[in-house]
């Protein structure tokens, strides 16, 4: 697992409020792996990126789930499923936190 | 325009995949170093750490190369054309002490024993990926 | 820098609304200026004269290629392209699903104008289990693979002239095996061994 330039415990508390939230527990059967491909704080929020796997998908289509969490309580603040776009150089941003 | 002032080695050069890879590169990762990806300027050096050079073992085929860590950045020749590209490293490697005196000459230029490896892009920029080994000099 | 623009385009995109965005904010729309000076620049940094990816989709003149980013590349083959495939080839050879690296230039449009195009090339370090007048056996990173010689496969030996004659490839060696994977298994087609 990548170090991320963050300091571990900052590694860990973002990536556990990331794990704890319910928009990941539902998105988890749906994730390559339970391990992030990038973290990284800005603004005072903590970015987790999961890669998703495009073979639980239907349709099967590559992906990422992008979660911000707040550092202070560690409330989701924000997910987006990313998915290539319809368009050469677009991607489709889709909502992931309501249900 | 010289290709690094300070050379360190000199020998041959393969290339290796990382990062979001496809087919038998999927599970390479990003390397040692966490940060290794096909499509950036990088490469893995045969000793980056004790434990590196314990896999590595470049002093079987007779080879003394310095610790350079990860990030640290080197300038490769392609001895064949001239060209070069600048790198940083980014994973531990090749297997140099499989392939002891291995040597691959393009004409009258040769090179012996693995000293590097590069990304796809970094290879690339020097030579054709399909030409899988070249000679190479590797310098600061 | 490249890891500095992609969080801030996935942060902003996490935090704006849903729909169709740009994925010029990843980075890649870039021209190259000075061919040496820029390769220096580089050192760490993602290439934007080099792309790699999955096809998607192939027609007279193009490909579209899916990147690693998520990103779809609409890739220009001219008849300058150099296109290898096991060999030197043509456009004519790749197919969806096969997998490329290219170099070229990036164009303000969005597309990729490629100079060279290698698809589903592979340089594996090889521990051989066997070989034959057909195939090739070995070993990677742990995993049993085959190797489909071709009539024009070669072995460059290191003290001896590049040959179509594997019988310098024993059981057990250590060998280097450049070839085109068969997308979806653990199978190559082999154009070079050194051995």
């Amino acid at each position: 697992m990548a170090a991320w330039d963050l300091p571990p415990d900052v590694v860990t508390v973002v990536v556990a409020r990331a794990k704890r939230s319910a928009v990941y527990r539902r998105a988890r059967p749906q994730l390559a792996s339970a391990c992030p491909l990038d973290v990284w704080v800005a603004d005072g929020l903590g970015f987790v990126q999961f890669e998703l796997d495009d073979t639980r998908r239907q349709p099967a289509v590559p992906g990422w789930l992008v979660l911000a969490v707040r550092l202070g309580d560690g409330a989701p603040v924000a997910a987006k499923i990313l998915e290539p776009g319809p368009d050469v150089a677009t991607m489709s941003v889709s909502d992931a936190l309501v249900e | 325009m010289a290709c690094g002032t300070t050379q360190v080695a000199r020998g041959l050069t393969t290339w290796f995949c990382c990062g979001n890879a496809f087919g038998p590169c999927g599970a390479a990762g990003h390397g040692a170093c966490g940060t290794c990806n096909s499509g950036s300027h990088q490469c893995a050096w045969p000793n980056i750490s004790s434990a590196c050079l314990g896999v590595t073992n470049p002093g079987r085929c007779g080879l003394n190369l310095g610790r350079f860590g990860c990030g640290h950045r080197f300038f490769i020749e392609n001895l064949c054309n001239t060209r070069c590209v600048a790198v940083t490293i980014a994973d531990c490697g090749p297997a140099t002490d499989q392939f002891c005196g291995e040597r691959v000459c393009c004409g009258s230029t040769c090179g012996t024993n693995r000293v590097m490896d590069l990304t796809p892009s970094a290879f690339s920029s020097i030579g054709s990926l399909s030409a899988g080994i070249l000679p190479c000099r590797v310098a600061n | 820098m490249d890891t500095m623009n992609r969080r801030r385009f996935l942060a902003a995109t996490a935090l704006g609304g849903a729909g169709v965005v740009s994925a010029a904010g990843l980075g890649m729309l870039s021209t190259a200026t000075d061919a040496e000076a820029a390769d220096l620049d580089l050192a760490g940094q993602l290439d934007p004269n080099f792309l790699e990816g999955r096809v998607v989709s192939v027609d007279a003149s193009s490909l579209i290629v899916l990147t690693p980013d998520l990103v779809m590349r609409r890739t220009l083959v001219t008849n300058g392209t150099q296109v290898w495939k096991v060999r030197d080839t043509t456009l004519e050879a790749v197919r969806a699903d096969d997998h490329l690296y290219a170099r070229g230039l990036p164009m303000q449009d969005g597309t990729f104008a490629a100079d060279s195009i290698w698809i589903n090339i592979v340089n594996l370090h090889a521990e051989v289990v066997g070989v034959d007048a057909s195939t090739l056996r070995f070993n990677h990173h742990g995993e049993a693979w085959t190797g489909h010689l071709q009539p024009d496969t070669v072995a460059r030996y290191s003290m001896r002239a590049p040959s179509r004659d594997l019988s310098g490839v024993t059981t057990g060696q250590h060998v280097q095996v450049v070839g085109a994977w068969r997308p979806g298994t653990n199978e190559v087609d082999v154009s070079t061994v050194f051995a």
